[in-house]
């Protein structure tokens, strides 16, 4: 009760955006949402075709457009600036695309050189224009650093009318932009204005860009590309669905910065929202369900563990076959002395063979069921049929052989078995002279349990 | 002539950032070798939070606290994007990409709300090296607290302080250079043949991430986070274009660098003295690259496209003369008027063409040069020929490869072929007359 007490402010916080009260922090809010959703949607392009850097050198290329649309008027207009900023952030794309085509620089090298020149050059017109233009950059340097808490209406209005255009763009070039992404080679065959396109993907980023800049400023711009992206990357591979994700991963990293910022004072919403994305790369580069690291590491953790298990079961039976006696019984330290295995992982395996019913257990004795005797046989006779295959088939030598059958009786299924045994003719012993299992059959209710 | 009187600080601002710009370029060239140029730029800003962190732990602008969180930032920040990049997830220029962003960001929030810390982050950008050179070091002396600010009286002023940092970071990159050259060199060319001869790449591949953490600190103050990244990358990349031999490329890239500061601070001086002067030692240093982009003498563009058009006008001359000679050959006359009367004025001047009233002969000169074409031109048909193409086939190749073949070469095809005397299509491989 206390802990919700406590809490109420953050409704009261979240109460104050439907209120008359709240409303330029329902505007910045939109405004950020808008940025992310922008910056997702472009940044998926810019990811895919590996130009994520790219939009750091158009970012930074921008401030000499700024200042110098500022210095040609001498109007603070952000419609203005967009456009400045567009024209040098496209042409410092362009060079640097075109520099590592024309010389044997590459094409990292002539990122950093536009990013840098472009930049010291911009800040060497940003000190003119601090010295001839009545000392006020105010205007101009909040492209730099953002300050989206305080966007005025009009620069939403602006920024709102951009988002709509790229997003325009985006689904009416959406087949040639995907095209383009995929599969360059194919898309000059089918005749599709290559150049123009490709260079219209640089605008779209350009234009994301810069109406990005006054949100969050130029260094972290090309965060908001790369981040959603990137995330939303992990969780899907169709083109459209990623999209999709990445615009939803923009807005929420949008709308959470923008809020921190409203209610805890001194927190800037560009960072905000760059360590909100961050956090949902990282989730997603974790627990994406197909991608991620987390679900990889149990799908081989698993795997891992079914070896083992049939590891086990593999070498009782070889001792049993050693010793012609199937119902042999084998003790704890027998295992512990074959197997170098820790003890408590041992223990866990042979509790989780009993579970299966490959194995039982009593008075400190373990014996090979029906069933576990069923499963070793086929995975003996996998590993067998394998090394006829590899000595006769491949011409290996039959002393080469065994190691490599080894880890493949573990990744063949039943059809790949079917076929060896086909193709071999169905042989009788392996290289070394051992008998090969013939076909063992599981019942429906043995096979549930692997 | 007029000589511009410079005042002692003016010289320090030149010293300080030729110190900057050859300590930072030295480095560059190997991170434009190993195509690690953005984590040059990755770097210089993510080092923000070690700067910010040490400046919170340590209590105060102490500067070794400084260099060691900014340089443990350094080696973190290539250590991160390699993880980044291993795990297969994302793309090395997104991991790049992401890292820094992250990293600048995490600083930024903290120096918004640690309070009173000394730190401007518009500073840290755009640095403010027309300050460096007030900020002496004074060796002996008695400190006395006034106004709440520490003073010194007396004691001997040996010059800014940043120079003397500078100097140091830039005697440490020629000295880790200078002593591991081999290891560098091979594991920057070939990383493979490093590894197998036992040269550990991954740690000079380190070691030179932390030396560019530490070089680009002690440029901070100087030229800030982003203009860095122009000092690490132009000079080198100029260099680049300007030779082949690495050794020339490092000690070039520490010359231009230094120009292109001397230059920048005049540049700075020429635009009314008031506007940055390290934006201007940047711009300097990308002009530099972009004249020797156009015009180095083997790499450039305008030189390339120069020996292109060279060329294409030898070819073009060379199949005139080839041209009148065919025509000569079936007994027909040339007429001026069929060329361009430069080319035939050219052709005249050099002595190749004769031109009696409205006909164009060979000179004897002329004849030679079009005999050697010529042959060239059916030695090559027949050799082809013989190589398997039909005869209506060899006629296009020979028309390319004629400008290529030189004498010797067409001897040992005509041992090979022993010596034919004419060509598929029936005409005679002409032979230059004895003298």
């Amino acid at each position: 009760m206390e802990l919700l007490t406590s809490s109420w402010w953050i409704f009261d916080e979240i109460g104050k955006y439907f209120l008359v009260e709240g409303s330029t922090r329902r505007w910045v809010m939109f405004a950020a949402i808008l940025l992310g959703i922008s910056s997702g949607v472009v940044g998926t392009f810019a990811f895919l075709r590996k130009q994520s850097l790219l939009s750091d050198a158009m970012a930074h290329a921008a401030l000499p457009g700024i200042c110098l649309a500022y210095m040609f008027t001498g109007v603070k207009d952000p419609l203005l600036f967009l456009l400045g900023a567009s024209v040098t952030g496209l042409i410092g794309a362009i060079i640097a695309t075109e520099i590592p085509r024309h010389s044997r620089i590459k094409i990292d090298t002539a990122i950093g050189l536009v990013l840098s020149n472009f930049f010291a050059f911009g800040i060497v017109l940003l000190t003119i224009i601090q010295k001839n233009f009545s000392g006020n950059k105010a205007g101009l340097d909040s492209f730099l650093f953002g300050k989206a808490a305080l966007l005025a209406r009009y620069d939403i209005y602006v920024m709102g009318s951009m988002c709509l255009l790229l997003l325009g763009i985006t689904f009416i070039f959406y087949k040639e932009f995907k095209l383009l992404t995929f599969d360059r080679s194919f898309a000059i065959t089918l005749g599709l204005p290559v150049r123009y396109l490709e260079l219209l993907i640089t605008l779209l980023i350009v234009l994301a860009v810069m109406v990005g800049l006054q949100a969050v400023g130029v260094v972290l711009m090309v965060a908001m590309l790369i981040f959603p992206a990137a995330a939303a990357r992990q969780w899907t591979d169709r083109l459209g669905l990623m999209i999709l994700i990445s615009a939803f991963i923009g807005a929420f990293a949008g709308a959470v910065g923008s809020f921190c910022s409203a209610i805890v004072a001194k927190v800037p919403t560009g960072p905000v929202m760059v360590v909100v994305c961050s956090f949902l790369l990282i989730v997603s580069m974790f627990f994406a369900p197909n991608r991620g690291l987390v679900p990889k590491w149990l799908r081989l953790r698993k795997s891992r563990q079914r070896i083992r298990r049939e590891n086990i079961l593999k070498s009782c039976y070889k001792t049993c076959e050693e010793h012609n006696n199937w119902k042999m019984n084998f003790t704890i330290e027998n295992f512990f002395a074959y197997f170098k295995l820790p003890r408590y992982l041992l223990r866990h395996y042979l509790r989780s063979l009993i579970k299966r019913e490959f194995m039982s257990h009593e008075n400190g004795n373990w014996q090979l069921t029906e069933k576990g005797l069923k499963k070793a046989l086929q995975i003996i006779r996998k590993h067998r049929l394998w090394e006829v295959y590899l000595t006769k088939k491949m011409d290996i030598a039959s002393d080469h052989v065994h190691r490599d059958a080894e880890d493949i009786e573990h990744a063949i299924n039943n059809e790949v078995l079917h076929q060896l045994d086909n193709e071999l003719k169905s042989p009788q012993q392996d290289p070394h002279g051992k008998a090969i299992p013939q076909n063992v059959c599981f019942s429906e209710q043995e096979r549930k349990t692997r | 002539m007029t000589f511009i009187a410079l005042a002692s600080f003016e010289i320090w601002i030149m010293v300080i950032g030729a110190l900057v710009c050859s300590a930072c370029g030295i480095l560059g060239c190997f991170l434009i070798l190993k195509k690690l140029a953005l984590m040059g730029d990755a770097i210089s800003h993510a080092v923000l939070p070690g700067i910010v962190i040490a400046v919170i732990l340590s209590g105060g602008l102490n500067s070794v606290a400084i260099f060691i969180g900014a340089g443990l930032i350094g080696v973190l920040t290539p250590i991160l994007v390699d993880t980044l990049k291993s795990s297969r997830l994302i793309d090395e220029d997104a991991a790049i990409g992401s890292v820094f962003t992250l990293l600048f960001a995490i600083g930024v929030i903290i120096v918004a709300n640690a309070g009173n810390i000394d730190l401007d982050t518009e500073c840290v950008l755009y640095g403010e090296i027309a300050t460096t050179p007030f900020d002496t070091w004074i060796i002996g002396g008695n400190s006395y607290e006034f106004d709440g600010h520490v003073y010194t009286k007396g004691g001997v002023d040996v010059g800014p302080k940043s120079a003397w940092v500078l100097g140091i970071v830039l005697l440490i990159n020629i000295a880790f250079i200078f002593f591991f050259y081999k290891e560098l060199k091979i594991s920057t060319f070939d990383p493979m043949l490093a590894l197998s001869m036992g040269l550990k790449p991954k740690l000079i591949h380190y070691l030179l991430m932390f030396l560019v953490a530490i070089t680009t600190i002690a440029s901070f103050e100087a030229v800030g986070a982003i203009i860095v990244v122009a000092m690490f990358i132009a000079p080198g990349a100029s260099a680049y274009l300007l030779t082949d031999r690495l050794s020339l490329m490092i000690f070039l890239s520490a010359i231009l660098g230094a120009a292109s500061s001397v230059l920048g601070y005049f540049l700075a001086l020429s635009l009314g003295g008031d506007v940055s002067i390290a934006g201007c030692m940047a711009v300097c240093a990308g002009s530099i690259f972009t004249v020797s982009f156009f015009f180095s003498p083997k790499y450039g563009v305008v030189v390339r496209l120069v020996r292109r058009y060279n060329l294409k006008k030898r070819f073009d001359a060379e199949n005139i003369l080839m041209q009148v000679y065919r025509l000569n050959e079936s007994g027909k006359k040339c007429i001026t008027e069929d060329y361009k009367k430069n080319t035939v004025n050219m052709f005249v001047q050099q002595g190749l063409l004769a031109k009696s009233d409205s006909e164009l002969r060979l000179t004897e000169k002329g004849i030679n040069k079009a005999i050697d074409l010529m042959r060239a031109h059916r030695l090559w048909e027949t050799y082809i020929h013989k190589l398997g193409l039909p005869e209506d086939h060899v006629h296009q190749p020979a028309d390319e490869m004629e400008h290529y073949l030189t004498n010797d070469l067409c001897k040992e095809i005509e041992k090979e072929l022993q010596h034919p005397d004419s060509d598929p299509h029936g005409k005679p491989i002409p032979i230059k007359p004895e003298k």
